[in-house]
């Protein structure tokens, strides 16, 4: 018997327990985790855009046009030196806040804040769990991206194994919350694949976001004709991979509250799990009417644009800085929303 | 395009339908002895089945007698056919008597659950 069941057993037996009862949530844990729950919602919020950084703005380069791709830079020169930087601060940033991540989830488990310096608790969890092999292979890949992400050199390979990084990283989360509820069977096969589907397709958007938008400004400093064919290139690009993006997003969105709920959507309603995630497709909804006029409306003016006078140019911009705020908000929700009790 | 969007999204409302029901966090289905029931006969393990699979690394159960003491049991294991069930071996086989058995179920999600009932043994 370990110290901590023998805890347990101590504390439970000093209880005088009157009803028969078939479970609630733990008490003990409920109150480590309102202690904990601003730096795990912190912790996840911060780690989950890093990953999407990682992820998404790695992406972005290889489904750019051929002038302004990883092999030709083209004119958007500006624009890769900033993410590279962003991707130099988003691995050290993904690697600290994934392991206070683990460490919180940790603490929540035993309901004891000393369990993360306790080398039994630390051998439980990281040998006898099914969270210590994918902790094991996370803290591996956290290492690989920070120390990859200091190399002198950024070319065509550096991205992509960025970009691979990030996606395993992305992926992996699934064995760390509610998408691991499925077992080993092909229920537990379709919900991981459902839910990496949705991390993977959401981690493109919204992490392609930023070298989008830092493109976008560094083009109204071209000659006005010149900024008009590149930013409709640009975008034109983006907006293929958004709409494929967005209409997996919501599929798997669907199907992972269908998971949560066994079916029964009704019981979404009146529940805090369900104020969460509706929140979530909330800020979701206005983020699609924001790529919608980007995409139908902005975008074929700027196409039929005089050479002077693009006011949609500046539009786009302003556009695109409110979808990028608009997905650091909703990577909150997701982040909220993991750590919330589906209902039963 | 648009008939592929339409199964994509047909499968996406029809993958939690088809398949079985699972829950977040794990609670208690049922047990043996069953909860709140009169058993005959000695007791010598007790059998716990969750809503959902359990991990036993960070999981406890514990049985204590209607005097209040303590019964020595084996540390909670799976059932090596399904992580759902939760084994627990007792020090001694349990008399006559009321017994408390409280539990502590880590999920697979990495929630935890806690919950106590009784059984009688005549």
């Amino acid at each position: 018997m370990t110290m901590f069941q023998y805890l347990v057993l101590v504390q439970d037996v000093a209880q005088d327990v009157a009803q028969d009862s078939m479970g609630q949530m733990d008490q003990a844990s409920g109150q480590a985790l309102w202690m904990t729950w601003w730096p795990l919602i912190s912790a996840r919020w911060i780690h989950f855009a890093s990953v999407f950084v990682l992820f998404g703005s790695s992406f972005f380069w290889f489904y750019m046009p051929r002038d302004h791709s990883l092999t030709h830079p083209g004119q958007l020169t500006k624009t890769l030196a900033a993410t590279t930087i962003m991707l130099r601060v988003a691995a050290p940033v993904a690697a600290i806040s994934g392991v206070a991540w683990m460490a919180l989830v940790l603490i929540n488990m035993t309901s004891n804040f000393h369990s993360v310096v306790n080398p039994e608790d630390l051998r439980l969890f990281f040998f006898e769990t099914p969270f210590g092999t994918v902790s094991i292979i996370r803290l591996a890949l956290f290492a690989t991206a920070v120390v990859l992400a200091f190399l002198p050199w950024h070319g065509r390979v550096w991205y992509s194994a960025l970009l691979h990084l990030g996606a395993v990283l992305l992926i992996s989360q699934a064995w760390l919350g509610h998408a691991s509820e499925g077992g080993a069977g092909l229920y537990g096969v379709i919900m991981i694949t459902v839910y990496a589907t949705h991390v993977l397709a959401a981690g493109a958007w919204a992490g392609g976001l930023p070298p989008l938008l830092s493109g976008l400004v560094e083009q109204r400093h071209f000659a006005p004709n010149e900024a008009r064919i590149c930013t409709v290139d640009i975008l034109s690009r983006f907006s293929a991979m958004a709409m494929l993006a967005v209409t997996l997003i919501v599929v798997t969105g669907i199907a992972n509250a269908g998971f949560r709920v066994a079916g029964s959507f009704e019981v979404l309603f009146d529940t805090e799990y369900g104020n969460v995630l509706f929140a979530k497709i909330a800020i979701v909804a206005v983020m699609l009417t924001l790529a919608y006029f980007n995409r139908f409306v902005f975008m074929p003016r700027l196409r039929s644009a005089a050479l002077k006078g693009m006011p949609a140019i500046t539009w786009l911009g302003r556009s695109v800085t409110f979808e990028l705020a608009l997905g650091l908000l909703v990577v909150f929700v997701a982040a909220v929303l993991g750590i919330t009790p589906p209902p039963q | 395009m648009q008939r592929f969007l339409k199964l994509l999204l047909a499968a996406g409302l029809a993958a939690p339908l088809v398949a079985s029901p699972v829950f977040a966090h794990a609670f208690l289905d049922h047990a043996v002895p069953g909860v709140g029931l009169t058993v005959s006969g000695p007791v010598r393990e007790l059998r716990l089945w969750y809503t959902q699979g359990v991990v036993t690394a960070f999981s406890a159960v514990s049985v204590a007698s209607s005097t209040g003491g303590t019964i020595p049991a084996s540390r909670p294991v799976n059932d090596p056919s399904d992580q759902q069930i939760v084994i627990v071996r007792l020090g001694r086989a349990l008399g006559p008597g009321t017994y408390t058995v409280t539990w502590r179920a880590l999920s697979v999600d990495t929630h935890t659950t806690t919950g106590t009932f009784h059984f009688t043994v005549t």
